[in-house]
């Protein structure tokens, strides 16, 4: 079938129409013709992916008290809102465990639903709240479990969320116990799909061990990442020859493939939470089974052989 | 592939629903190899098949946008927008190629896929280069390719049934076939098709009063050699007829190059329509040449076709010399001003009685008439322009106009039978009568008898309006069709020198061309100045052949068997 000249010239328009879009793209990030563009649609198809996704409805919610107490009833007053929208128990046991993290690091919250996941390439997910829920650009997404990303673009209902799976997504992260820093790269789709974060550490005199939890480090002025937030446990070192500083493949705590009820740090913390918000190790010394670690010359100390029965050596 | 019928609401709502699937459901899902597939882009990707590359592209773009702007919004807006543009509009380029094929369709569509996947990798990787790692782009495009092919199959099939739920619903039967054809119901009863722009050029059967050009029919040529030519022949004679009325029919002999011997051949003229046909230059010249239907739809055959001076129809440029006589190329007839209208070759009626050795001197002779300027459009057709009526026996000519005996007898001008177009202003109801019409629903009056028209096709269910000849008198008709029609020659043929026809005023948009499709400049200046389309209207002389070129009512196919 031949080209009429009305579809060359219609393809020829629609094409120049396309290129001059991600033209705009590069030309200023902050575009406001673009932006509101970029508002319209999300205007638009976000009302139907609200609808569309299993949990609509946003809520917020203070963690600002401290007391279990408190929390509990907070808890309970949320459930009760969400009765009438079909709150799942999954999805209470997810808001639950958000809140208490919230609670414990002392974050203000505010929750919501996954309601879209992102096309392409990239790692990205729809929240079904936007900046009328206060929600702004680069700010922490959290749920019960630990890091989930940051907010990259917020529309008036909706909100984009960058996945820290994403391999662009890069994090600075502490080491639990000794606060050292490294960062932590997300795995992207890649062929081993583990799912394993990539962890770096800054300092050459840095060491790792399996079983070391970490934390996000604060970023300035806390964006996109406020401090305190678990990210995963460190499973294997990267012994790599010649290598300056240590690396590590560090699984997540959170699941990123099923994402519930998350929430969006809207204000962090007084002050530095540290490491209160990661779950307690439940035996802190017979994690560790295997120590292949540079460390070995010195491992066999006697007082650490008795607490670390696994060791072989 | 058939155009299914899709309503215009079908494609927006499909895409939505399909976006929100996407970005909803599919874009979630885990699965072994780390792609999801896109079912946006394998429906964009069918609807162009099903509605052409046009709105396949606007559909295309439109889906793209949607889903660079709905909230997980990649970091470049336009990206799939650019992307399903050119799925859409390579599918629906594609769609030719599927026909009615559910195989070819299918495959059609997943080329288009898989290509659109590949392409959006590659956008990806160029244009976000920092965020998107070749790695993952090499990990993830094949099992998303795979998934989208799995998609394929059921969104055809899924698509195709909307279409016919929805034709089904609203008018109330299925208007069309369903893309695919395999679950069509009512495939087997619809007539079968015409490959498009396959053209055809078939027989027609004889009927009653069929005019004969410039002879009183078969049998009768007075100059025809008994038993060596088609006009010896007494059988019923039939007549190159184009086909079946499909855009770019009725250019054929595709198949049979070199007609049978035995039969003579008419030609039949009609208004112009979209899809009549031209009667290619190896019409009847049996020299192997072969009608190549990949050129021209609805010009001449072979070599370019190009009216020069003093042809019929032709462009009567007259800064240019008239063609040297033994030039093969220059007897040539082109009626009509649209694309696909009827044209003759430059052999026309040079057919098989040449011999295959000889050049075939073709020939087109307007014989008897005395008019100088007819003398001049004949004279720079035919080698033998000088002579009186016939060169040699064995060549035969196309003639119009003039009945065999008084061309030969070589009569005073007064008694010689013309090719008259000639508006009698006169008499202005005779006038109006005269303008030779292609109508539906024309009163027939005793003096507006049907006969003497070439019938057949669409004629059966009209009438010329002009036809008040006698009966037997073969006659050239110019039917002044829908449209267009086609016309012979330039305004040389008036037959009074100083009476302008006049040009019907409501045809003032349609202007004839030459070439294929476009307007030219050449045809422009022609039409504005020499005009041979308005001469169409004018009625043609008393003794003329009726020539028609029409489409063939009911579902035959056109070839000629």
């Amino acid at each position: 079938m031949r080209d009429t000249r009305r579809t060359r010239v219609v393809l020829f328009v629609l094409l120049v129409a396309a290129l001059a879009l991600i033209a705009l793209n590069y030309s200023d990030g902050n575009n406001s013709a673009l932006r509101a563009v970029r508002n319209a649609g999300g205007d638009i198809f976000g009302g139907a992916e609200n609808a569309a996704g299993s949990v609509a409805g946003f809520f917020s919610g203070s963690g600002s008290s401290a007391q279990v107490k408190g929390l509990q009833e907070q808890v309970d007053k949320l459930r009760a809102e969400l009765s009438a929208e079909q709150l799942s128990k999954s999805d209470y046991a997810q808001l639950r465990r958000l809140l208490l993290l919230a609670g414990a690091a002392q974050y203000r919250i505010v929750a919501a639903s996954v309601v879209a996941v992102g096309a392409g390439y990239q790692q990205t997910v729809t929240l079904d709240a936007g900046s009328d829920a206060g929600i702004r650009a680069d700010e922490t997404v959290i749920n019960g479990q630990g890091l989930v990303g940051e907010v990259t673009s917020v529309t008036a209902s909706t909100s984009t969320v960058l996945l820290a799976s994403d391999p662009s997504e890069v994090v600075g992260a502490a080491v639990a116990p000794s606060g050292q820093l490294g960062w932590v790269s997300g795995p992207g789709k890649t062929a081993d799909s583990s799912g394993l974060m990539h962890l770096e550490m800054l300092s050459s005199a840095a060491t790792l061990k399996p079983g070391d939890q970490l934390v996000t480090s604060a970023s300035v002025n806390d964006r996109p990442f406020v401090p305190g937030v678990p990210i995963g446990t460190v499973t294997r070192l990267i012994v790599q020859n010649g290598a300056l500083t240590e690396s590590a493949l560090v699984r997540p705590f959170v699941d990123f493939s099923s994402l519930g009820v998350v929430g969006v740090v809207i204000q962090p913390p007084a002050r530095n939470p540290r490491f209160a918000a990661l779950p307690p190790l439940p035996h802190p010394g017979p994690t560790v089974t295997v120590t292949v670690t540079p460390r070995a010359s010195r491992s066999p100390a006697p007082g650490s052989a008795g607490t670390t029965p696994g060791t072989g050596g | 592939m058939r155009r299914a019928w899709l309503g215009p609401w079908l494609a927006p709502v499909l895409i939505l629903v399909a976006l929100i699937v996407q970005l909803t459901v599919l874009n979630g899902l885990r699965l072994p190899g780390g792609g999801v597939p896109d079912l946006v882009l394998v429906l964009v990707a069918v609807l162009a098949m099903t509605e052409g590359p046009l709105r396949g592209m606007i559909i295309g773009f439109a889906a793209g946008l949607c889903l660079d702007l709905a909230p997980p919004a990649s970091a470049l807006i336009g990206q799939y927008a650019l992307v399903f543009c050119l799925a859409g509009w390579a599918s629906g380029r594609l769609s030719g190629f599927a026909g009615r094929s559910a195989v070819r369709a299918v495959a059609s569509v997943a080329v288009v896929v898989a290509a659109a996947e590949a392409l959006a990798a590659g956008l990806s990787l160029v244009l976000e280069h920092a965020q998107v790692p070749v790695a993952e782009v090499r990990h993830v495009l094949p099992a998303s390719i795979v998934y989208d092919l799995v998609l394929c199959p059921f969104v055809l099939y899924l698509v195709a049934l909307a279409s016919a739920l929805l034709a089904q619903g609203v008018a109330g039967s299925v208007r069309q076939g369903l893309l695919l054809g395999a679950f069509v119901p009512e495939r087997a009863t619809r007539p079968k098709q015409h490959r498009v722009r396959q053209p055809r050029l078939a027989e027609a059967a004889a009927r009653g009063h069929d005019g004969w050009l410039g002879s009183g029919g078969p049998g009768r040529h007075p100059g025809a050699q008994p038993g060596t030519g088609p006009r010896a022949s007494t059988k019923a004679a039939s007549r190159l007829r184009p086909g079946n009325g499909v855009a770019g029919s009725a250019s054929g002999l595709a198949r049979h190059p070199v007609r049978p011997a035995g039969t003579s051949t008419r030609f039949r003229m009609s208004g112009g329509r979209r899809g009549d046909g031209a009667i290619g230059s190896p019409v009847g010249t049996g020299l192997g040449q072969v009608w190549q239907p990949s050129r021209h739809p609805g010009m001449l055959a072979g070599r370019a076709f190009r009216p020069q001076h003093g042809d019929l129809g032709g462009s009567a440029a007259r800064t240019r010399p008239a063609i040297p006589m033994q030039s093969r190329r220059q007897a040539a007839v082109r009626f009509g001003a649209h694309r696909g209208d009827a044209s003759f070759g430059r052999s026309l009626g040079s057919s098989w009685l040449a011999t295959p050795g000889r050049a075939a001197a073709p020939r087109l002779r307007l014989a008897g008439s005395r008019s100088p300027a007819l003398r001049q459009a004949a004279s720079g057709m035919s080698p033998a322009g000088g002579q009186s009526a016939y060169g040699s026996g064995s060549i035969p000519r196309l003639r119009m106009g003039a009945s065999r005996p008084a061309a030969t007898r070589g009569r005073p001008a007064a008694s010689v039978p013309r090719l008259n177009f000639k508006t009698s202003q006169a008499s202005p109801s005779r006038r109006q009568a005269a303008a030779p019409k292609f109508r539906r629903r024309t009163r027939v009056g005793p003096s507006t008898v049907a006969f003497g028209l070439v019938s057949g096709g669409t004629l059966d269910q009209s009438t010329f309006r002009t036809v008040r000849r006698q009966l037997g008198t073969p006659r050239l008709r110019l039917a002044h069709g829908r449209r267009s029609t086609g016309t012979l020659g330039t305004g040389t043929f008036a037959a009074r020198p100083g009476k302008v026809l006049r040009r019907p005023a409501q045809r003032l948009r349609k202007q004839p061309r030459f070439g294929y499709g476009r307007r030219s400049l050449l045809s422009r200046l022609t039409a504005t100045r020499l005009g041979g389309r308005w001469l169409g209207r004018a009625q043609v002389g008393r003794r003329s052949g009726v020539y028609l070129l029409g489409r063939r009512p009911g579902g035959q196919t056109g070839d000629q068997e």
